[in-house]
């Protein structure tokens, strides 16, 4: 808050202020795009490797139970908050929010600053465990209590208070990342910039960091009181129980607390990721199929209303989880109306490429490979919602891959659409189209042959978090030759992602030229003076926002779009 | 504008004239302060909530009903509470008189606010031993762990409040023109504070009855 | 137009898969048919979305592909449309909700002629509770958690003396007979899981949660945990199995109750010498390794007195006072065989000697006076299964969670201290006792002290042995 808010317009010199300290959003949303595709990259190294024990049980030595645990929590964890919560908010929300907005910077560019730095410093305890004695925890994404803290589970010395206090670290860094983008969004638009003439994606990601704000502090609660149960051997989620045959001090506690705590942030925290996601695919299908978004007021009003309903629908989660039962009826019934306004996110989708003009170009391709895998998903998610279909399918394969089909595929394919789509920007160069394709389709089509057959895994009752599944009589001999495709299409999957990092280093250096507005897109970001934008965004004057963010084919017009800050015929275009 | 109407704008219309959309800057920084207090107040919402829902398994001890109670004896608070109330009346104060920002009983006053801040940080601390000398610790009871929580997190608020006064101070001392902001940002964040504590005081030495009649009334009971 | 096709095909191919697909729902075994049937609504209205939305997609990108002699239509909203959609797809979800709450209230409202079963799960094992003749289950707690009594029943409820205790990861259920299962953990979380019977639910310790069924089907059905407990979670396995009511009732007699085993323990009165041998077997720590029970990692007072016990040289010795007293001041004049020589000396008087003894002799009883029939001890090898221990140790050479058995008897083996240690009968008998004592290099401390007597320990050695 030091810094005055009149962006000063002198822009830092040396190497240190202008890419290590900086306070430019635009740096600071690479450190933080970068900081989680690596992180991100080590996440995958390890589903991989917990892909190899599924897959051909035995074979690989180093991989025992201890290894595999650790490997199943910390690939979780790792992708859920510290790549796609940090990429989405971090990466698309730092780079983009001030663009499309038509601001200068965030509006507190120092907090900005501490927000990567204390996200980084995150990453690195987490990265940390690695190396105590016990490893990282091997809890489970979702930590539960007593199990996460005691002997029995792999980490539960060093391992699990790394992770919370990592955890405790990457919360305060989100919440002074989410503090700059609610506060530029509401306060610090361009003139004529009004609320609802601003593009789907910062009404997505405006709305996930809302949701981010008032979730993390629920994961920060558990979290603290968990590192006080461990530490301090207070009882909060702690009952009476046995440990390793003795008794232990704790008496009285609950751990059903420490669930409804979590998952009143896990739940939101789909959607904080999902979210910027919806977003950014309906700006990439508005530009690509060069038509307006179908419904733009509607998908506001989705967005808002899945916003709120996340806050009511945590408890579908614990539907098994011996919480009293009489709460099913009502997380049922919230759940499967959230599905109301997503389905008409998937419909409005779909409405705006029909009579449209689409070019299928990279980043079509991944919008439209999104709107599949999430259909899917999505529709998923209306078995598990459903509580009493969630009895047979909780906590088995089906969960699994439902959860990969709605956030883990889904978001990924979005955050390479958006990548081959503001690329241009970001590094003034085109990223290669051919390379381009060869990912899109190695990604579409592995992870739909990892997913979609994973769901009947789920649908014979294989259960989820098994280290092997050896002579159980109802899973046939034939689910282990299954379980060996899907591991050799999640290598192949992950190997392919090395095209998309040669293509990102490759372009940066050998790539196309890119033009101002390489997509004839109407939105601010496209109107900068300079490509990529410098410090300070937009020259001597702001622009002056006119349209709303979708006037394609404009009936009447030579073009087929009219920049935001495009004044009307017969007028010069102001900047 | 109210949000209903801004919700139902079509924006495919053209509109009138652009308008401004940029708030000044003091604008801006009130409304990030209002951000980070609306987070805050979601966090302790959800420790209260997590207190209440904890309070109903049959372990839960009170802290302050009988003698030998950890929080029976409640002088030490009260004076403490006393401190936090005095840093915002000073701190008010100063924010009153920020227009002759020369004159001493200005400097005294912001000065004496930043004491009672301090005095308060100390008080808790003092407590915190005098509880430790009678056994009372951390994991004795869930009771007493909520209110280590509850102060040690409180504490650390108000050692973020204390900077935001520090930056006041630096401010004035440089001269510059944003002292007064600065003092109106900790002003804000200081009565919130004291707030803040005097619902967290009074929640840990209420009544269990209290506490069921509370759950009871927002139906928390059933989650057990 | 590639994404066009692919689409197509993805559809296609996920209706085949579907139908062709080996892996289909596992053959229901209890009353909860609506829950496949709520499932195949569910599943009947996604499919028909599903199809929709990809044909959609796969229609529009052929009909509108880019050409630069078009432009797009320009169409903000259409309200008519999209009040349409937002109709019928709640109407679809009120299709899907209905039902299944219809049919949640089933499986929440237990029916009255429901019988009891109570599951006790622990890492990484599970046991269950009958509610005996009184058709009460006695009140449990952690604190009464004890070797001797293994579920934690509150001994002065009367409730809990005639239940029917089933230990060994078998439950039996009778045929066609409602059965509300009660669900309590000694450890962590479990799940209690057949994925026959379709209901699962979490066993959480400090609550008793249930899940209700009726079994249909005879036959053996396995028992899965499906709540992360761990790193034996995988292994935590247990069978149920479905008799005709009369093969259930003839089964259930045979189970001993909780009174049963609380006998074997009952206390006789004690001279006041005695009395004082038992306070001196506390003060001095005797009891810590020496008990009445079956188990204990020194040998057992139970019987001791009068019995012949075999040395580690291999020589036989009569159990009377002379032994027990030069035992007591010198432990390792004469080891017996299977134990280790760990034990200190013990420092008191004549007196308190022969009070010990005296202790000893009236409280275990003697081999000849007892008289009581030994219960034929199981094989180890069905004890293995019974007791957990296969969920950690293989008996094939591959590595689990803890060393394999397979050739381990006699072997050298390095601890996670740098000692090379060989193992013998005595390493075995401690490492279950006290798993944590000597850790094998390479492996977690994480092996809980299983429920066994030494007899039992000495059947599982033999066990191992042959492996």
């Amino acid at each position: 808050m030091e810094e005055d808010l009149e962006h000063d317009m002198h822009e830092p010199t040396s190497f240190l202020t202008k890419y290590v300290w900086s306070q430019d959003h635009k740096v600071i949303a690479i450190q933080y795009s970068v900081i989680a595709i690596l992180v991100g990259l080590v996440a995958l190294v390890l589903s991989g490797l917990m892909r190899l024990q599924l897959g051909f049980p035995g074979s690989f030595d180093f991989i025992d139970p201890s290894a595999y645990y650790q490997f199943v929590t910390m690939h979780g964890m790792i992708m859920v908050i510290y790549l796609l919560t940090a990429i989405f908010l971090g990466g698309f929300g730092n780079y983009l929010i001030p663009l499309m907005v038509g601001a200068r910077d965030m509006v507190f560019p120092f907090v900005n600053m501490l927000s990567v730095w204390f996200y980084l410093l995150a990453v690195i305890v987490l990265m940390a465990s690695f190396f105590v004695p016990g490893g990282p925890t091997g809890a489970g994404w979702t930590l539960y209590p007593p199990q996460a803290i005691l002997p029995g589970t792999p980490g539960s010395d060093w391992g699990i208070i790394l992770m919370l206090v990592s955890l405790a670290i990457f919360i305060v860094a989100a919440t002074m990342g989410g503090l700059n983008y609610v506060t530029t969004v509401l306060q610090a638009r361009t003139r004529g910039m009004t609320l609802m003439r601003m593009p789907l994606t910062i009404w997505g990601i405006f709305m996930a960091t809302i949701l981010a704000l008032l979730a993390f502090p629920a994961l920060f609660v558990s979290a603290v009181m968990m590192l006080f149960d461990k530490t301090l051997s207070t009882s909060f989620f702690m009952p009476a129980i046995l440990s390793m045959g003795q008794q232990l001090d704790h008496e009285g506690g609950s751990p059903i607390l420490f669930q409804h705590l979590f998952w009143f942030f896990g739940h939101p925290e789909v959607y904080i990721v999902a979210l910027p996601a919806f977003g950014i695919v309906s700006d990439l299908i508005s530009v690509h199929a060069r038509k307006n978004i179908f419904g733009y007021r509607l998908m506001v009003w989705a967005i808002v209303a899945i916003g709120v309903l996340s806050f009511v629908v945590w408890a579908h989660h614990m539907y098994v989880s011996g919480m009293n039962p009489m709460f099913g009826y009502f997380f049922a019934t919230t759940t499967l109306i959230i599905a109301v306004p997503t389905a008409i996110k998937v419909y409005n989708w779909v409405l705006t490429i029909w009579n449209g003009n689409i070019r299928l170009n990279v980043p079509m391709l991944f919008a439209l490979g999104f709107v599949s895998t999430f259909t899917i998903g999505g529709l998923t998610g209306l078995f598990l919602g459903n509580v009493i279909v969630d009895l047979p399918l909780s906590d088995t394969y089906f969960v699994v891959a439902h959860f990969h089909m709605v956030m883990g595929v889904s978001p990924i394919l979005v955050v390479f659409g958006g990548i081959y789509h503001w690329y241009p920007k970001m590094a003034g160069r085109m990223l290669n189209e051919t390379l381009g394709k060869w990912h899109f389709w190695c990604t579409f089509l592995g992870t739909y042959a990892i997913y979609f057959p994973m769901h009947y895994l789920g649908v014979l009752g294989v259960p989820r978090r098994y280290f092997a599944y050896e002579n159980y009589d109802f899973i046939p001999e034939s689910a282990k030759d299954l379980n060996a495709m899907i591991s050799v299409m999640a290598i192949f999957v992950a190997v392919a992602q090395l095209i998309f990092i040669f293509n990102l280093i490759w372009s940066l250096f050998k790539g196309e030229k890119a033009t101002d507005n390489p997509w004839q897109a109407t939105s601010l970001e496209w109107q900068t003076e300079t490509t990529p934008p410098g410090h300070g965004n937009w020259g001597e004057n702001l622009p002056v926002c006119h349209r709303w963010a979708y006037d394609y084919s404009v009936p009447g017009y030579e073009e087929d779009y009219l920049p935001q800050n495009y004044a009307g015929k017969g007028e010069e275009q102001k900047t | 504008m109210s949000i209903l109407s801004t919700l139902t704008e079509k924006p495919w219309e053209q509109g009138a004239e652009p308008q401004n959309q940029h708030s000044a800057p003091e604008h801006i920084r009130i409304a990030g302060l209002k951000v980070i207090l609306a987070v805050v107040s979601v966090l302790f919402f959800l420790f209260i909530i997590a207190f209440l829902m904890r309070s109903q398994y049959p372990d839960w001890q009170p802290l302050a009903e009988q003698a030998n109670h950890p929080l029976f004896d409640k002088s030490q608070l009260w004076l403490n509470s006393l401190y936090l109330v005095l840093a915002s009346v000073f701190l008010q104060t100063s924010k009153f008189l920020g227009h002759k920002s020369k004159s001493l009983i200005f400097k005294i006053s912001l000065f004496l606010a930043g004491v009672f801040c301090c005095a308060f940080v100390a008080g808790q601390l003092m407590f915190w031993q005098q509880l430790y000398d009678q056994g009372f610790v951390v994991n004795l009871n869930p009771a007493l762990s909520f209110f280590y929580l509850f102060t040690g997190l409180h504490a650390v608020h108000v050692g973020i409040g204390f900077i935001l006064w520090l930056l006041a101070v630096g401010a004035i001392i440089k001269g510059q023109q944003k002292a007064q902001h600065y003092i109106q940002l900790s002003a804000i964040y200081w009565h919130f504070l004291l707030l803040l504590w005097a619902l967290l005081f009074a929640l840990l030495v209420s009544k269990p009855e209290t506490y069921n009649a509370i759950v009871e009334f927002c139906g928390l009971g059933a989650s057990i | 137009m590639a994404i066009a096709v692919v689409l197509i095909l993805i559809v296609i191919g996920s209706i085949v898969f579907h139908f062709v697909s080996p892996w289909v729902m596992t053959p229901l075994a209890s009353n909860w048919g609506a829950i496949d049937d709520t499932m195949l609504i569910t599943l009947i209205i996604t499919g028909i979305v599903f199809i929709a939305i990809n044909f959609f997609i796969a229609f529009a990108v052929i009909k509108y592909r880019h050409d630069k002699n078009r432009k797009s239509k320009y169409e903000p909203e259409n309200k008519k449309l999209e009040v349409w959609l937002t109709a019928i797809t709640s109407v679809g979800i009120i299709a899907m909700l209905a039902p299944g709450l219809v049919v949640y209230s089933d499986f929440v409202n237990v029916p009255e002629e429901a019988s009891v079963v109570e599951v006790v799960g622990q890492q990484w094992s599970w046991s269950f509770r009958f509610p005996g003749a009184d058709n009460q289950l006695g009140k449990s707690a952690i604190e009464h958690i004890s070797i001797d009594n293994p579920f934690g029943i509150d001994p002065l409820d009367p409730n809990g003396s005639d239940d029917v205790l089933v230990t060994g990861n078998r439950l039996i259920l009778p045929l066609d007979q409602p059965v509300k299962v009660l669900m309590r953990s000694k450890d962590v979380l479990h799940n209690f899981y057949v994925p026959q019977f379709r209901v699962k639910m979490d066993m959480v310790p400090g609550t008793v949660s249930y899940i209700w069924f009726t079994p249909t089907k005879v036959g053996e059905y396995e028992i899965l945990c499906a709540e992360f407990c761990g790193i034996g979670h995988f292994n935590m396995r247990g069978y149920v199995e479905v008799r005709e009511p009369q093969d259930f009732d003839t089964w259930i007699q045979q189970q001993s109750t909780f009174a049963d085993s609380l006998a074997k323990n009952n206390s006789e009165i004690l001279s006041v010498a005695a009395k004082s041998g038992e306070e001196l077997a506390q003060t001095n720590g005797c009891i810590g390794c020496h008990n009445f029970n079956d188990s204990s990692v020194g040998p057992t007072w139970k019987g001791l007195f009068g019995k012949t016990q075999t040395l580690v040289n291999g020589e036989e010795i009569l159990v009377d006072e002379d032994y027990l007293r030069e035992s007591i001041l010198n432990p390792e004049a004469k080891i017996v065989k299977g134990f280790a020589p760990i034990m200190p000396p013990v420092d008191l008087d004549d007196l308190q000697v022969n009070a010990l003894i005296a202790y000893i002799k009236e409280k275990g009883g003697s081999q000849k006076s007892n008289g009581e029939v030994q219960k034929e001890t199981p094989s180890g090898a069905k004890l293995v299964q019974s007791k957990g221990c296969t969920a950690c140790h293989s008996m094939d050479g591959s590595k689990m969670l803890g060393p394999t058995w397979k050739d381990l008897f006699g072997s050298q083996r390095e601890l996670a201290s740098g000692q090379i240690i060989e193992v013998t009968e005595s390493y075995l008998k401690e490492s279950i006792f006290q798993p944590n004592a000597k850790i094998v290099e390479g492996y977690p401390p994480v092996m809980p002290p299983p429920v066994v007597n030494e007899e039992e320990v000495v059947a599982i050695i033999e066990f191992i042995k042959t492996l």
